[in-house]
C-alpha cells in the first residue's frame, strides 16, 4: 500500500506551488529593495559580471532536516564600500542596492523564517491532498470489494432460497398431504364414523394414530433443520434480554411439566448483559433445551434454567490485546440442569449428531426424533455460541449455552 | 523504517492508535511540550472545525547520537472515528511501534476493544502482524470518575503481553513513559531483525541515554 506520509524525500516543487516562490522573492525585493532568489537544491545560477566589492548572502533553505535549496540575496553593495562613478557618460547597468552587512544578514534570517513558516504550510496542505486522495482511492477500492461482495451473496442468498422454497414446499406437499390424510381417517375411525370398532380394531388404530404423529413431528423436524441450513445467512439480530427470554419460554412450557409433576425454576445472576442475538433462534434453543430436559426427568424431579455472565477461561485468551479484549469478552451462559436419567460419558460425544437417541433400541422408553439437540447446536452455532453438556448417568444432565453479548467481536 | 547508512541516518514510524476522543492528539501535544525544541519540529494537526482529528497529526523529532546515528521519528496519531478506517490504514503502513491509547472509563471498554480489533485487522492488511508488532497499551484518563480499577489494570498487565501504562494525558502524566517504552520496545525489535546495534554502533542502552537526554523535562510516573 502506498504510504503517503513517510515515503519519499521532499522537493521544494511538493511544499510550495508554482510560482509562489517567486512571488515571496518579489514581494521582499519590493519592500526592502534588493533581489532574492531561491535555488532548488541540484541547480546552479548564473554569476553575473558584478562590480567589485559587491556581495551575496546566503543561506540554506531546509525543512525537516533535509536541504531543500538555497537562499541566495543580493547583489548589494556593502555601505561601506567606494563606489565608482562613470564618466564617459554610459550610462550602465543600474547601481546596486547599499546596505550593511549586519543588515543583510538580518533580512536573510527574516526571509528564512517567513520560508520555513511556508513550507510548513505547504507541508500540511501537501500532507492533507495526498492523504485525501490515497483516502479516497482506498474507499473506492473497499466500496468496489464490498459491492462485488454484496452481489455475490445476494445472488447465493437468492439461490437458496429458491432451492429452499422448492425443497420445503416439495416435502410438505409429498410427505405432509398423505400423511394428513393417514390420520384424518385413523381418527374418523377412532370416532366410529365408518362404524363400530371392537377393541383391538380401536386400539391398532390408535397406534396408527400415534406412530403417525410422531412421523409428522419427524418431518417437522427435518424440515427445522432444512430451514436452518437454507436461511444460515439470515440471522435477524436485535439486542435480547436473556433472563426475559427463559422466563418466557418456560411459563409457555407450564402445561407440560405441570402435568409432568416436575418442578421447573429460572434462576438470573446478577449484572446479566444483553445480548446482540437472533430472538426467535435463541428462543428455539431454550425451548429445545427445556423440552429435553423434561422429556428425560422422571415425575417429582427438578428442572432448572440459570443464566448467568462469564469470561473465557485464561487458556482460552489471547495474550496479544488482553489487556483490552479480555474486559469486552462476556460470554451470557444458560445453563439447563435436570434430575433426570443422565447420559453415560461414552455417550456425550455424540447427543448433538443428527438423529442421534442414546436409546436406539425399537423398544425405547422416550419417544423424539433425535434432531432436537442437533437443531439446539446449529442454532447456537449460527450465533457464534457453542453447546456443551455434562451428565453423571442416573444422576442428571447440564446443558450449557454460551453465547458472545457481541457478536462477531473476535 | 528507512535507513541511510550513508549518512547514518535512521526514520522510525510511531503511530498512536485508539478509539475516538481517547487522547491520542493530547500525548503528542505534551509530547511536543516535553522535548527539548532543538530536536522537535512542529506539531501538525490535519483536523476539522470540531476538533476531532480528521486524517492524523505528525510530530517529527530528530536528535544525533554520540555515534553520530542521526535519528529521526516520525510520531502518528489515526483518526479514531469507525468511519476513518482508510485513513487508519494508510497511517498504519510501514509503522515500526503502535501505542494504544485506551480510555479508562468503564463505558468505553467496547470501544477500547472494538478498536484493537480494527487495529489488528488493518495490520494484517499492510501485511503486517499484530504478534510481531511492537505495542504498548496506555489506559488514559485516569482522573476520570469511573474508570477501572488500578488493580484491576495490573491484572490484566500481568496476564497480557503488551507493557501497560496508566496515564493522565491532559496532565502530562504516563505520556513520556508510554513514549519512552514504546521506542525502546521498537528499537529492540528493529534491532533484533535488523541489527542496527552493531551495523550504527550503538546500544539500546546508550540509544535510550541519548534520547532521553533531549528530553527536556521528565514526566512523573505512571508505568504500571
Amino acid at each position: 500500500m502506498d504510504d503517503p506520509s513517510l515515503g519519499q524525500k521532499l522537493t521544494l516543487d511538493d511544499l510550495v506551488p508554482e510560482g509562489g516562490l517567486v512571488e515571496i522573492c518579489r514581494s521582499f525585493r519590493d519592500l526592502f529593495g534588493v533581489e532574492v532568489r531561491v535555488v532548488p537544491r541540484g541547480q546552479t545560477i548564473e554569476q553575473p559580471r558584478l562590480p567589485p566589492r559587491a556581495a551575496y548572502r546566503t543561506a540554506e533553505v531546509s525543512y525537516d532536516g533535509e536541504v531543500l535549496g538555497t537562499l541566495v540575496l543580493g547583489p548589494y553593495m556593502p555601505s561601506d564600500s567606494v563606489v565608482s562613478l562613470s564618466l564617459t557618460g554610459d550610462a550602465g547597468p543600474p547601481p546596486l542596492p547599499r546596505m550593511k552587512d549586519p543588515t543583510a544578514e538580518r533580512l536573510l534570517r527574516h526571509l528564512a523564517s517567513v520560508l520555513d513558516v511556508v513550507l510548513w504550510s505547504g507541508h500540511r496542505a501537501f500532507l492533507a491532498s495526498r492523504m485525501q486522495i490515497s483516502s479516497s482511492q482506498e474507499l473506492h477500492r473497499e466500496l468496489v470489494a464490498k459491492n462485488r461482495a454484496l452481489t455475490e451473496s445476494l445472488e447465493r442468498v437468492k439461490e437458496l432460497d429458491r432451492l429452499k422454497s422448492n425443497f420445503l414446499g416439495t416435502v410438505s406437499h409429498e410427505l405432509r398431504t398423505p400423511l394428513t390424510s393417514i390420520l384424518g381417517y385413523a381418527e374418523m375411525l377412532a370416532e366410529g364414523l365408518a362404524g363400530a370398532l371392537n377393541e383391538e380394531q380401536i386400539e391398532f388404530v390408535g397406534t396408527i394414530r400415534e406412530k403417525g404423529q410422531h412421523l409428522l413431528s419427524l418431518i417437522s423436524s427435518v424440515l427445522d433443520l432444512s430451514k436452518l441450513d437454507a436461511e444460515a445467512a439470515l440471522v435477524d439480530v436485535s439486542e435480547v434480554d436473556v433472563g426475559a427470554l427463559c422466563e418466557g419460554v418456560v411459563t409457555a412450557a407450564m402445561a407440560g411439566w405441570q402435568k409432568r409433576g416436575l418442578d421447573v425454576k429460572v434462576a438470573i445472576g446478577q449484572g446479566v448483559p444483553k445480548v446482540r442475538t437472533d430472538l426467535e433462534r435463541l428462543r428455539k434453543v431454550v425451548s429445545n433445551l427445556l423440552d429435553n430436559a423434561i422429556k428425560f426427568t422422571p415425575t417429582g424431579g427438578t428442572v432448572q434454567v440459570a443464566v448467568g455472565v462469564k469470561t473465557p477461561p485464561p487458556e482460552m485468551q489471547s495474550p496479544v490485546g488482553l489487556a483490552l479484549l479480555a474486559p469486552a469478552d462476556q460470554l451470557v451462559e444458560i445453563a439447563v440442569a435436570d434430575t433426570g436419567i443422565g447420559i453415560a460419558q461414552e455417550n456425550q460425544p455424540r447427543v448433538f449428531d443428527a438423529f442421534y437417541q442414546v436409546d436406539g433400541s425399537s423398544t425405547r422408553q422416550y419417544g423424539g426424533t433425535g434432531l432436537g439437540l442437533s437443531i439446539v447446536k446449529r442454532l447456537i452455532e449460527s450465533l457464534g455460541g457453542r453447546v456443551s453438556v455434562s451428565s453423571t448417568l442416573g444422576t442428571g444432565s447440564t446443558f450449557r449455552v454460551e453465547l458472545p453479548v457481541e457478536p462477531g467481536s473476535e | 523504517m528507512q535507513v541511510d547508512f550513508a549518512q547514518r541516518e535512521l526514520t522510525i514510524k510511531l503511530v498512536y492508535y485508539g478509539p475516538a476522543l481517547s487522547g491520542k492528539t493530547t500525548n503528542l501535544q505534551q509530547i511536543h511540550g516535553f522535548v527539548s525544541p532543538v530536536s522537535c519540529g512542529r506539531l501538525m494537526t490535519l483536523d476539522t472545525r470540531d476538533d476531532r482529528t480528521l486524517f492524523f497529526d505528525l510530530l517529527p523529532l530528530q536528535f544525533r547520537s554520540d555515534t553520530g546515528l542521526h535519528l529521526r521519528l516520525k510520531l502518528f496519531t489515526v483518526p479514531g472515528q469507525v468511519m476513518h478506517t482508510a485513513t487508519r490504514r494508510l497511517v498504519l503502513s510501514n509503522a515500526d511501534g503502535v501505542a494504544f491509547i485506551a480510555d479508562s472509563q468503564l463505558s468505553e471498554t467496547r470501544n477500547n476493544a472494538s478498536s484493537f480489533v480494527d487495529l489488528r485487522e488493518n495490520l494484517r492488511q499492510n501485511g503486517l502482524a499484530i504478534e510481531t508488532m511492537p505495542v504498548v497499551v496506555q489506559f488514559n484518563k485516569r482522573d476520570l470518575a469511573g474508570v477501572r480499577s488500578d488493580a484491576e489494570i495490573d491484572d490484566l498487565a500481568a496476564r497480557g503481553r503488551e507493557p501497560v501504562y496508566r496515564a493522565i494525558a491532559t496532565q502530562g502524566v504516563g505520556v513520556l513513559e508510554t513514549f519512552l517504552g514504546l521506542t525502546e520496545l521498537t528499537w529492540t525489535s528493529l534491532d533484533h531483525h535488523h541489527d542496527l546495534g552493531s551495523k550504527f554502533g550503538i546500544s539500546a542502552a546508550a540509544f535510550m541515554l541519548s534520547l532521553t537526554r533531549h528530553l527536556r523535562v521528565l514526566g512523573d510516573g505512571g508505568h504500571r
